[in-house]
């Protein structure tokens, strides 16, 4: 009995001496709905930068300069999703935080996130009580979310558009992360 | 502690241990454009004693000139011209019939009312019209109503 358990210990601490990476990816997921999102759509260029700002709804506001939406409409704002697989087994992602961490990239585009923010979360609850106070970056932690639980919460966002930008279609990223914290 | 509890107890903290870590990328869209003007350069002109205007330009402003209207946006871009085939005066009293407009980096565009912008984003058009007896109308000037949008 000793010795299966010894080797059962030593095929356990192997399993977890691989590459974090990979173990990492199998822990906890997150996901976005849409692919892309929001989709600002056609802008007329302006001569001075602008900014549009994008609730968590969906509504764009232009909050300064002088660049035309040509559409009022609203966008869809992406739904970032997160869980850990069946029961939420994985890690014991069931009963521990979650910590958040969304990133604007910097890219070299006449687009770029200026301010962030999260709201509509379902699933779970935040564990400073409530969201965020929006920020060029955000980082929150998530109740453990149970068992059966995904969290699901929307992301709004502040874009500004560099005055006399060239035509063409331009695209701004932003990074995701989550990590399992005790 | 047999090593059977080490393991049972060690598996649970090991896994808390790992800074288990997903990350996803994503992305957002914007297409942005130059806006599109059109300022009149002159007027068109036509007269009861010479009813065709040519769509050929000078530097007076001939009876029979054409009007004359600049266009600016994005460089290269194809544009769509919306004019209406007749100029009617205030009254609904048809002025002007037969439309014809002539791009200077397209040509004669009449049928197809779409033309393109050069490098620098610019085209002159050149719009003429065959003019009709006024009869019923109280003044032979017209508006003409010309809007322009990328193709």
């Amino acid at each position: 009995m000793n010795r299966i358990a010894i080797v059962l210990l030593i095929a356990m601490s192997l399993l977890f001496a691989a590459p974090r990476q990979a173990l990492a990816q199998s822990d906890a997921s997150v996901t976005r709905s849409p692919a892309t999102a929001p989709t600002l759509g056609t802008t007329i260029r302006g001569t001075s930068a602008t900014t549009f700002s994008i609730s968590t709804a969906g509504a764009v506001t232009r909050t300064s300069g002088d660049a035309i939406r040509l559409t009022s409409g609203s966008v869809t704002t992406p739904t970032l999703s997160i869980n850990c697989g069946l029961l939420n087994l994985s890690g014991l992602c069931a009963l521990r935080y979650i910590r958040v961490t969304i990133t604007p990239v910097t890219g070299s585009g006449p687009a770029t996130i200026s301010r962030l923010r999260v709201g509509g979360l379902s699933g779970a609850t935040y564990r400073a009580g409530s969201a965020p106070t929006e920020a060029a970056s955000l980082t929150f932690d998530l109740n453990p979310i149970g068992l059966l639980s995904t969290a699901t919460l929307k992301l709004g966002m502040d874009v500004v558009l560099s005055a006399n930008a060239a035509s063409g279609v331009y695209s701004f990223d932003y990074i995701v992360t989550v990590q399992l914290v005790s | 502690m047999t090593p059977l509890r080490v393991l049972i107890i060690s598996v649970p903290l090991l896994v808390l241990a790992l800074p288990a870590l997903a990350q996803e990328p994503a992305r957002a869209t914007i297409s942005i454009e130059r806006s599109l003007s059109i300022v009149s350069v002159r007027p068109i002109q036509l007269s009861p004693e010479q009813r065709v205007a040519t769509l050929s330009l000078s530097a007076d402003i001939q009876p029979n000139a054409p009007a004359v209207i600049r266009v600016t946006g994005d460089p290269g871009r194809v544009y769509r011209i919306r004019v209406p085939r007749t100029l009617t005066s205030s009254e609904g009293v048809a002025l002007v019939e037969d439309l014809q407009i002539w791009s200077e980096n397209t040509g004669d565009v009449s049928v197809t009312r779409t033309s393109h912008m050069d490098l620098d984003g610019r085209d002159m058009l050149r719009v003429s019209g065959r003019l009709r007896p006024a009869n019923g109308a109280s003044e032979s000037v017209a508006a003409l109503p010309l809007s322009i949008d990328y193709e």
